[in-house]
């Protein structure tokens, strides 16, 4: 591995670390490596106070060495806690106030940050049959605020309309999270291998700040609708950082799991 | 002195079955509840018991699953499916449930993870339904049979559905270990197992080892699904291989990338069964003569 060099996956994740605040409460969903590795690279660098808890196992705030499947039995390893699924889905499945953030993904996003991880096409014919739509609905409507995390970014997963909106961001139009009067404010970004992504007061998708040698119009080529662009320059991201990739490979990802 | 023998006590009932005779509890057409979560604790010595005995029309309602579900639908015992969440994770998409859904073969209920908790939890507490929040989603859409908007004065503007109970003929679950009255001890996550067990009628469970009651008192805190939930107890080393199962054993990636490329054909699956499943031997002989098992509580 590259000394400076960030792979794409570590490259995700030193960008949403760098997001994390502290005192904040998360949670991630099964296959979530990278949102892993970011909550405990900012555990060590940006948000010492961040709390995050494993959907499927209970975990809180593991605290091994190694990145695991985040319903793996070795995160229990060092944890803070360990609480039964049985309980947890009251704070999961139902309640409104119980988690700052939850890091979500999909086959599809769309401008309005709607998200879909259950079909492409047709639902009853779909030609890619998705996993389904799991706790990402609720978590996307009540937790506080979302991050998105697309490892591509391609015509084919930023689309103009997401074929089925199995987690909410603003709604078809837009406006749909006000009229269900959920509590969570949405989607907060977007992160892509091209940058980051946030929301206009329209509520459609807009460059917020591009990684290096990434230009405005790689991301509208690469992009499935017209993605707005801020006023001004666009900003560019700062590249991980020797001390980031330090501590994301030698404390965090020691069996190197963020490799592309 | 007399030298009568002295009067026979009541036995306590063993509840050890073979994994045949377990998954012959599971009648066609029955609702198969199934614990554990994608590569963890799911109880892959009675899936492939099930498989085996090619039981069709099953309703199966599966936690958020992998080669397990994917398993019993590409046996064909599967006619309809209730989850949140079907995967290989970082194989892919599930390959006999992809291919099911194109071809339309399966009748899929989609539903999301509050919708499950919802109904087993409705289904354990001996209610018609239960309330979940309306969040927006497209699932009422392609399943108003699980998302019936509820209104009620007492709900003021909250927009809700009401989800039906979803109570289970049996649940097929999987602890690490166990003894021979069903008392079930978990050493890492449960998932969504206690409410399976609380939800269905009958649950019969796999464990990795069986111990002696003295073992399992030593920490009843262990105990998280107690024997008195519990019909029969199969007991076979490595029980959820090729799944792991936690505190005892990893998943095997290797066998389950194996799967998940050979699956990917209708011709390819039913190699897997043909090898995997079918020409396995009963995962352990009948260990105890229990008269049958006794009808669900």
């Amino acid at each position: 591995m590259d000394a400076d060099q960030a792979t794409t996956q570590e490259l995700l994740a030193v960008l949403l670390s760098r997001e994390l605040q502290d005192e904040h409460v998360g949670i991630l969903g099964t296959k979530s490596e990278i949102a892993y590795a970011a909550c405990r690279l900012a555990q060590q660098r940006y948000a010492p106070g961040l709390w995050f808890v494993s959907g499927p196992s209970g975990v809180v705030n593991p605290g091994v060495d190694a990145i695991s499947p985040i319903a793996d039995y070795s995160l229990f390893a060092g944890a803070e806690a360990l609480s039964e699924l049985s309980d947890n889905i009251d704070a999961i499945d139902w309640s409104r106030h119980f988690f700052d953030f939850a890091v979500l993904g999909g086959l599809q996003v769309d401008r309005f940050g709607n998200l879909n991880t259950v079909v492409v096409g047709d639902w009853d014919r779909p030609t890619v049959r998705g996993p389904g739509a799991i706790g990402a609905s609720v978590l996307a409507a009540h937790a506080r605020y979302f991050f998105v995390l697309m490892p591509v970014h391609s015509p084919r997963t930023f689309r103009p309309a997401v074929d089925f909106v199995s987690a909410l961001g603003y709604g078809r139009t837009g406006t749909e999270r006000s009229t269900l009067g959920l509590p969570g404010q949405g989607p907060r970004l977007v992160i892509s291998p091209l940058g980051v992504f946030d929301f206009a007061d329209s509520h459609e998708m807009r460059i917020r700040s591009l990684n290096p040698g990434v230009s405005v119009e790689d991301v509208q080529r690469r992009t499935g609708f017209e993605m707005l662009v801020p006023d001004g320059p666009v900003p560019s991201n700062t590249p991980p950082t020797a001390a980031e990739l330090d501590v994301l490979r030698t404390v965090i990802d020691r069996t190197h799991v963020l490799v592309d | 002195m007399s030298d009568e023998a002295t009067p026979e006590l009541p036995t306590r009932r063993s509840k050890l079955l073979g994994a045949d005779e377990a998954a012959a509890v599971i009648a066609p057409g029955s609702t198969v509840a199934l614990g554990g979560w994608t590569f963890y604790n799911t109880s892959m010595t009675l899936v492939r018991a099930v498989a085996r005995a090619r039981t069709t029309g099953l309703h199966l309602v599966s936690s958020p699953g992998a080669i397990g579900p994917d398993l019993l639908i590409a046996a064909g015992c599967v006619g309809t499916l209730s989850t949140p969440f079907l995967t290989m994770e970082q194989f892919g998409l599930a390959p006999a449930f992809r291919r099911a859904a194109s071809d339309g073969t399966l009748e899929i209920r989609e539903m999301d993870g509050p919708a499950l908790a919802c109904g087993l939890r409705a289904a354990a507490d001996d209610l018609p339904f239960g309330l979940i929040h309306d969040t927006g989603t497209d699932l009422p859409s392609v399943n108003p049979t699980y998302y019936i908007p509820f209104r009620h004065e007492l709900g003021g503007d909250v927009k809700m559905f009401a989800v039906p109970a979803l109570r289970a003929d049996v649940a097929v679950i999987h602890a690490q270990r166990g003894d021979q009255y069903g008392n079930l001890q978990y050493l890492g996550a449960t998932y969504f197992d206690q409410l399976i067990a609380r939800s269905a009628k009958t649950v019969i469970a796999t464990v990795d080892e069986l111990v002696d009651t003295s073992v399992i008192r030593q920490d009843p805190s262990l105990t998280k699904v107690p024997g008195m939930l519990v019909s029969a107890v199969v007991v076979q080393e490595r029980a959820a291989a090729p799944c792991g199962s936690h505190g005892n054993y990893q998943p095997d990636l290797a066998h389950i990338e194996r799967y998940a490329r050979m699956c990917a054909s209708a011709d390819g699956a039913a190699e897997y069964l043909a090898e995997f499943v079918d020409d396995a031997q009963p995962a352990s002989p009948v260990l105890a003569d229990t008269g049958g098992l006794p009808r669900g509580r």
